[in-house]
């Protein structure tokens, strides 16, 4: 895992996110690009790693928030980690299976944050339908899941291992 | 870590304050370029809540007309009296701002507006529409500031009904009408007007219109009395105007 290319890779998905992606709302809900990585990086490289990108991508958000510094970077970093644990076993030979991933994976990870939110008192409840949220950000990581898993795959394959053969791997 | 950031302590502001500061330029650039695509977006998914603006609008201007000779009568009271009790009100000042960036994520309810403290903004102040009061600023840097909408749990003002009674209009999220508080219990009706009471130890200025009351439950069977106000400051304002009023101290 090269950390100048994960580094470059959130502060990409960062500048989407803020720039772009926080316009497109619909019934309040937004999407969240930034939950995405965690998701992927879980599925592409386990759990400590997922937990590592999800705590970048949590952490560079927070910044940027008016929540409390620090709930993403522990809710991304919880969903990364997680995400590599369910889905350490799984079968790796279809395409579709990261888009699944990444829908349920951010579905979830938005339910995890609002009672997250609701915990430390933030009003995480109170804004949009929790369910058009769940839908909204699962629909729109799953469109973006193959650019993620790209993206991902290039930060976090070591060069040497991406131009072996995949037997050898 | 989340600890030390806790609504009230504030001790990582300095952090985010310096790196939000160097972001800062990205998103103006990303914002000019992708304004054109927000817009089409807006356009697309955003005509129905157009139609039921348009209606709302229509029906408050049919009211505006008959409430111009109301308030025509009250200006002239108003004034009678404040001779009679010699008090010399200056206008307040205010300063003009646009809105660069609203929520980044499903669970923000802030904006962000292009004027911070070099312009005299500063923490708690009201911020205000051509309706009424729109929010107050929950942060204030060189140059922008956050703005928390009045729809925010976290919100409180002060109140004062058309009979001069005080309460507390409290947000309960983006799209869901403000819930009044009143110490007595008084008659009110739906239409009615609410406005800022402006006695509370706050930034926030009095007689500034809050919202208009939409729903009114009496109280029964142990179930406490329930106001509901609607906004009538525009949550959606491109431009809005900071009210440079500090909190008395």
């Amino acid at each position: 895992m090269s950390p100048g290319r994960i580094a470059a890779v959130v502060l990409g998905a960062l500048v989407l996110q803020a720039t772009l992606l926080s316009r497109f709302s619909y019934e309040g809900a937004r999407p969240d690009v930034m939950i995405l990585l965690a998701v992927v990086a879980g599925y592409l490289a386990g759990p400590e790693r997922g937990a590592i990108v999800g705590f970048a991508a949590g952490m560079s958000l927070d910044v940027l928030l008016s929540t409390p510094m620090g709930l993403s970077a522990l809710v991304y970093t919880v969903v990364g980690y997680g995400t590599g644990t369910v889905t350490a076993g799984a079968v790796r030979n279809s395409r579709w299976i990261p888009v699944v991933v990444a829908a349920v994976g951010s579905g979830l990870a938005m339910i995890l944050y609002a009672l997250a939110g609701t915990v430390l008192g933030e009003p995480t409840l109170d804004g949009p339908s929790l369910v058009a949220i769940v839908v909204y950000v699962a629909a729109v990581n799953a469109v973006l899941a193959p650019l993620a898993v790209k993206a991902l795959g290039w930060a976090i394959t070591p060069d040497r291992e991406r131009h072996r053969p995949f037997v050898l791997r | 870590m989340l600890v030390l950031d806790l609504p009230g302590t504030g001790p990582l502001d300095p952090v985010r304050n310096v790196v939000a500061a160097a972001f800062r330029p990205v998103r103006a650039v990303g914002n000019a370029v992708f304004e054109p695509l927000s817009n089409g977006w807006k356009g697309a998914f955003g005509y129905g809540d157009l139609e039921d603006e348009n209606a709302r609008l229509r029906g408050e201007l049919d009211e505006r007309d008959g409430l111009e000779a109301e308030v025509e009568r009250l200006e002239r009271d108003n004034a009678e009296l404040r001779k009679l009790q010699n008090l010399e009100v200056a206008d307040e000042r205010t300063k003009a701002a646009k809105v660069v960036s609203g929520p980044i994520t499903s669970f923000e309810q802030t904006l962000e507006i292009d004027a911070g403290t070099s312009g005299g903004v500063r923490r708690g102040m009201a911020v205000v529409t051509g309706g009424g009061i729109l929010g107050r600023v929950s942060d204030a840097k060189g140059s922008s500031a956050t703005v928390e909408l009045l729809t925010s749990p976290s919100v409180r003002i002060g109140i004062s009904t058309k009979s001069g009674d005080i309460g507390l209009a409290q947000g309960q999220g983006r799209g869901r009408p403000l819930l009044i508080t009143l110490d007595r219990d008084v008659r009110l009706s739906e239409g009615d007007f609410v406005y800022t009471a402006g006695i509370d130890r706050t930034a926030i200025p009095g007689d500034v219109s809050v919202g208009k009351i939409s729903k009114v439950t009496e109280a029964a069977d142990g179930a406490p009395r329930v106001i509901e106000v609607e906004p009538t400051a525009d949550l959606g304002s491109r431009y809005v105007r900071v009210v440079l009023r500090e909190a008395p101290r």
